[in-house]
């Protein structure tokens, strides 16, 4: 999801592109901090392991703070809710010891489905039954991957 | 005529039923692995490697030569459709790709994927089978100096050449390079930035930062930027006549797929180098010399076709120092070496003399895996564009389980999981700022190469930096480089220059 890769954006909230350059600032520095201190810029016989971490680092916070000094400020509109996806499925991923990986996943989209998208419960539980039975055969039985099986589903398997 | 003789020989030995079939059933096996996220060709090829130890020698190679080049189709789908690279060379293909799939063109893209690497594993196969051992050859040529200049190179046009603000586009090249210095890089072997976290000593993984920056970040802006599939008048556009190119579009892809065929080919014999760097630069190169390389990354199917030739002339030519010389050019040819090794054969200079059989084979087996992939993956077409009619109540919450599960199957890991969330959120926020996400995930996948020759090739010198100019390739990579920072600033002047000059003439 690249810049390139976006439909023309509208101008939203002025304040979250310094916030992000700010953010890139910090990081470039600490990056170059830790790099001049504790990983060492030059050996004997060439760059050290901190080399990099100061170079890219500083490179990252002097383009950073011109950005910032320039003022030009472009920012698509953003809300809240872009974030609903990220705060559900962070949930999901919590409660995966409790239902394991297959079963938090398909309660996911059924929830997702019915409550936020406001889809009915049968194509919900359908739909999510179907993605639940996909990711079970393609990744744990042909892929034979591990998922985490849950508390809940322990006494199952 | 020994070579063609020889070749005819192979194509003896590996058209029988029994081969065809195996080539058929790697072919669609490697679509399938390399569609899914998360999941490449050395995947495939250690998944499926087992089962081929029962089988003849020969027969087993053809089926994972073929699976190979299934896993390069296949990566490019996903990439297209739904704008999750499912390896790191498809972060170019997605450039072009998934833009063309929202202008209602996810058709085209993927028949020009599939005509462009048939075309590009066409070109690299032919120049493997006629050039193999002197490839190998100059590929040594390329030691830590020049592999050195040459990754700086695609890290230095990376800035420049993606996103409308080259500015942002170089700050996001550096967070690339700074997130690759985390964990125990193997130039140095010494851990940084893990503050003390075991899940990090290893560094960070690429497909949950790619599943999570594409993927995931893509999910959060569906949530507000809904495109309703059937108001945007797609579903008109998406059958197989609307996916086929016109004789224009065909045309125009040619002359591309065959330049990135030969360049892609040409660094993918280069150890280490691999098919991120073929396809990168296959895609540089056509934005420099492309009749509309202005146009490239706003959803053009030359893009589309520069990296995917790219791509796999680069996967056909990483077979050539791995035959010859016994020298792995990529991580898949790597696990085939020791596929190899376990059937009892010795890659090197000797095995051209001892199992001519063998390679030949294995050569001819490479233009049927072709062949077989291309129409196995020009059959799907049709169902696959369908899911660009799915609505997104529908899509949000799959493409957000395939990306949870994808990040988590690469190494069983629930950090994984958590970390692709972050890096989505992450992405989100910095493209809303207009900072571009492709430069930073490939410098994150060429620094480790490029930090480990630096210091390869200055441990040689002593520390004397002079080795970058002493070789003629590492200094005419060092002059370009040079070009290609100053071309833009020069430019930029020149206009300054201009621009006022006209304004004292009109004063």
């Amino acid at each position: 999801m690249s810049s390139v890769n976006q439909e023309p954006a509208h101008e939203g909230r002025s304040w979250l592109s310094p916030l992000v350059t700010l953010g890139i600032i910090v990081m470039g520095l600490a990056w170059a901090g830790f790099g001049w201190w504790k990983y060492g810029v030059w050996m004997h016989n060439g760059p050290g392991a901190g080399f990099f971490p100061v170079v890219m680092g500083l490179g990252a916070a002097l383009l950073g703070s011109y950005e910032l000094l320039r003022r030009r400020f472009e920012t698509d509109r953003v809300s809240w809710r872009n974030l609903w996806p990220a705060v559900a499925m962070g949930l999901a991923i919590a409660s995966i010891p409790l239902f394991g990986m297959v079963l938090a996943m398909t309660l996911f989209i059924v929830l997702w489905m019915a409550l936020i998208e406001r889809q009915s419960w049968l194509k919900s539980v359908a739909i999510g039954a179907c993605a639940g039975g996909a990711i079970y055969l393609l990744f744990g039985m042909w892929l034979m991957v591990a998922f985490p099986e849950g508390a809940l589903m322990a006494p199952f398997t | 005529m020994d070579i063609l003789q020889s070749l005819m020989q192979g194509f003896a030995t590996s058209l029988t039923f029994s081969n065809i079939l195996a080539a058929l059933v790697g072919a669609g096996l490697g679509i399938i692995v390399g569609a899914i996220p998360g999941l490449g060709s050395v995947t495939g090829i250690a998944l499926l490697l087992p089962l081929t130890f029962q089988m003849d020698p020969i027969t087993g190679i053809i089926m994972l030569g073929a699976l190979y080049y299934g896993c390069m189709y296949g990566g490019s789908y996903s990439a297209i459709l739904l704008n999750i690279p499912g390896d790191a060379p498809a972060v170019v293909t997605s450039l072009d790709g998934y833009p063309l799939s929202q202008q209602g063109h996810g058709g085209k893209a993927l028949f020009t994927a599939n005509i462009s690497s048939f075309i590009g594993g066409t070109v690299g196969i032919i120049m493997l089978t006629f050039m193999g051992p002197i490839l190998a050859h100059v590929g040594l040529m390329f030691g830590p100096a020049e592999v050195a200049a040459l990754i700086l190179l695609a890290l230095c046009s990376i800035g420049w050449l993606l996103g409308d603000n080259p500015l942002k586009g170089l700050i996001s090249t550096f967070i690339g390079v700074m997130l690759a210095t985390i964990g125990i890089g193997t130039a140095f072997g010494q851990p940084r930035f893990t503050f003390d976290s075991m899940y990090l000593l290893n560094g960070i993984s690429f497909i949950p930062l790619v599943i999570g920056m594409f993927g995931f970040s893509q999910v959060l802006v569906m949530m507000v930027n809904r495109v309703d599939p059937s108001a945007k008048g797609l579903s008109g556009r998406l059958g197989l006549k609307e996916s086929l190119l016109d004789r224009k579009e065909a045309l125009s892809i040619l002359p591309v797929s065959l330049r990135s065929g030969v360049l892609g080919n040409l660094v993918g014999i280069l150890p280490g180098a691999g098919a991120t760097t073929g396809s990168f630069l296959s895609y540089v190169l056509e934005k420099k010399v492309g009749r509309n390389g202005d146009e490239l990354g706003k959803g053009r199917i030359q893009g589309v076709a520069a990296s995917e030739a790219g791509n796999n002339a680069a996967a056909a030519g990483s077979f050539a120092p791995l035959l010859s010389l016994g020298i792995p050019g990529s991580g898949t040819a790597a696990v085939l070496l020791g596929g190899l090794m376990m059937w009892g054969l010795q890659p090197g200079p000797l095995l051209f003399q001892n199992n001519p059989d063998f390679v030949w084979g294995l050569i001819s087996s490479m233009y049927l895996g072709n062949v077989m992939a291309v129409l196995a993956a020009l059959a799907i077409i049709p169902f696959l564009v369908k899911l660009l009619l799915i609505p997104a109540s529908i899509m949000i919450p799959v493409i957000a389980v395939v990306c949870v599960v994808g990040s988590y199957s690469v190494n069983n890991s629930m950090f994984d999981v958590w970390f692709m969330l972050g890096a989505g959120v992450v992405a989100f926020f910095m493209t809303a700022a207009r900072y571009p996400i492709a430069p930073l995930l490939l410098a994150f996948v060429l620094t480790p190469r490029l930090e480990t020759s630096l210091r390869q090739a200055l441990d040689i010198s002593r520390g004397d930096p002079m080795i970058f100019l002493r070789s003629p390739i590492a200094a005419t990579l060092l002059t370009l480089i040079l070009l290609f920072v100053l071309y833009p600033l020069a430019k930029r002047l020149f206009m300054t220059v201009r621009r006022r000059g006209h304004k004292a003439a009109a004063e």
